[in-house]
């Protein structure tokens, strides 16, 4: 059984059409790349798969024990208050008892260590840090109830690309050695090229089987694959460039 | 030097003060981080309406601006999450709303030994004993429900989607806070005025923004800003014989500018 799957989603605003017909299954493990312009329907397709926005029609079925986490577009930092990062992450603990202190702080300390954070930054006010590392620590926020599917919304435009790069590598690690599925959102064609194994490109409609590059171009290009698989997409970007 | 600690309505007044200041501090931190500043004074105003009916009818206020302010709090709720409807320009027209229906009501009403006034600026100095229970006794009530939910209340405040995404019944800290928040604003009429109760909510925050590095330096810093305040104002007041609630602004105003110039200072 799939971990998500989406039957005959439609989504509207008023008269407007977000989402149209989606059909996904989405499997446990998988690193899924979720591409398409601005204003395709990425966010709001996030936003069903978590709950937060009722689809006008279809179905959405998670399988039992699925526990998500979520990475934001932003880094919390539009309110301007002054918040701790231990505070930030604290935000992700199911348990917040002060009887239970010792646990919370041993996962705290473990999402710390995965996103390669020093301890010493939880007293630090979140406000101040780099985009590097505001983006680790809203990583490690959604890593410390140890989730099944982590979902990323493209939550890179404030970070430099050493930072990209190393953040990349670190999703790539949390999808290998915890099993963790992960959707990853971007319109970096790039981005999702590199490091995502299934690519699904959106635009109001599923568009199975097309070239992320031709996709984002405007120029649609459809085969009988329900998705490239990664070889197939390297292959035909290397021969792009050539 | 010590006297007016021998006058009883001081001390009443400095007890329910400091209790109110250290509540309203605590209070106003969710409210500024959540991007609500806005909503106690829109509160407030339609409380307001609630003392208007009390007068009109000539059955003494009671729990009338704690029914309007709870109608006018949860309106807001429940328009803003089922419409896409502009949360800030809904509070401007709950608020006229108001206290349009307090000038009404206060002007078709015979003559009455209740002064809308009183309402207006608050006097924190002729709380009555039974007053003086009833507020204590809310207080000390919200203070442990907000305490008891206090890390999810601030992923409410600073993240909804992030919460509403981990956690399930996320409405109910929704609920709880909007509630605390409309009960709070409108018993605090009585002691500091419709007027003035935002400046409680929100000036202290401020001020404690401008220093501190986390959520909860901010409430113990902005708790003792208040408490200072507060406890200095009406002092101020006994022996300069000037309004309680203006003393007690001007001083966190005073705050305000210094706790602005310190950081300005240490950041050169």
């Amino acid at each position: 059984m799939s971990e998500i799957k989406i039957e005959n989603l439609n989504l509207k605003f008023g008269i407007k059409t977000i989402l149209e017909d989606i059909n996904l299954e989405i499997n446990s493990g998988e690193y899924v790349g979720l591409i398409g312009p601005n204003g395709a329907g990425k966010s709001s397709l996030l936003k069903c798969i978590l709950g937060l926005l009722p689809p006008t029609s279809g179905r959405i079925t998670i399988e039992d024990g699925i526990n998500f986490s979520y990475v934001p577009q932003y880094f919390l930092g539009e309110t301007g208050f002054s918040i701790s990062v231990l505070e930030v992450i604290s935000m992700g603990l199911e348990n917040k008892s002060i009887f239970n202190k010792s646990k919370n702080s041993n996962d705290i300390n473990t999402a710390l260590k995965k996103v390669d954070l020093n301890p010493s930054i939880l007293k630090e006010n979140f406000l101040n840090l780099s985009g590097g590392q505001k983006q680790r620590v809203v990583i490690a926020r959604a890593l410390v109830g140890n989730p099944n599917v982590l979902i990323f919304d493209e939550a890179f435009s404030n970070v430099d690309m050493i930072s990209k790069i190393k953040i990349y590598e670190l999703l790539a690690k949390i999808n290998k050695e915890d099993k963790t599925t992960i959707i990853f959102v971007s319109h970096e064609v790039d981005t999702i090229i590199q490091k995502c194994k299934r690519i699904i490109c959106l635009n109001k409609h599923l568009h199975e089987g097309c070239h992320p590059v031709k996709f984002m171009q405007g120029k649609l290009q459809r085969s009988e694959d329900k998705t490239l698989q990664i070889n197939q997409i390297h292959h035909h970007h290397n021969h792009e460039k050539c | 030097m010590l006297e007016f600690l021998n006058y009883t309505f001081i001390v009443r007044s400095l007890l329910v003060g400091s209790l109110f200041s250290v509540f309203a501090a605590f209070l106003g931190n969710f409210l500024v981080a959540g991007k609500r500043s806005n909503m106690s004074d829109m509160l407030s105003h339609f409380s307001l309406a609630g003392v208007g009916l009390g007068i009109f009818l000539g059955s003494g206020v009671g729990l009338l601006p704690i029914v309007f302010s709870l109608l006018a709090g949860f309106s807001l709720y429940f328009l803003s999450n089922k419409s896409h409807l502009n949360k800030e320009a809904f509070n401007v027209l709950i608020l006229s709303l108001g206290l349009a229906l307090a000038i009404f009501f206060v002007n078709m009403s015979p003559s009455s030994n209740v002064s809308l006034e009183t309402y207006l600026f608050g006097s924190i100095l002729t709380i009555s004993k039974s007053e003086v229970w009833i507020i204590s006794s809310f207080i000390l009530i919200a203070f442990g429900l907000l305490l008891f939910n206090y890390q999810k209340l601030i992923g409410l405040v600073f993240d909804p989607d992030f919460l509403k995404s981990q956690f399930k019944k996320v409405r109910k800290y929704e609920l709880l806070l909007m509630a605390v928040t409309s009960i709070f604003v409108a018993i605090s009429l009585k002691i500091v005025g419709g007027l003035l109760v935002s400046a409680f909510l929100i000036i202290s925050v401020l001020s404690a923004q401008q220093i501190s590095s986390s959520f909860k330096n901010s409430i113990f810093l902005s708790i003792g800003f208040n408490l200072v305040s507060t406890i200095s104002g009406i002092i101020l007041s006994f022996y300069y014989n000037i309004p309680t609630s203006s003393a007690i602004i001007f001083v966190l105003s005073g705050i305000f500018i210094f706790t602005l110039i310190s950081k300005r200072y240490v950041q050169n």
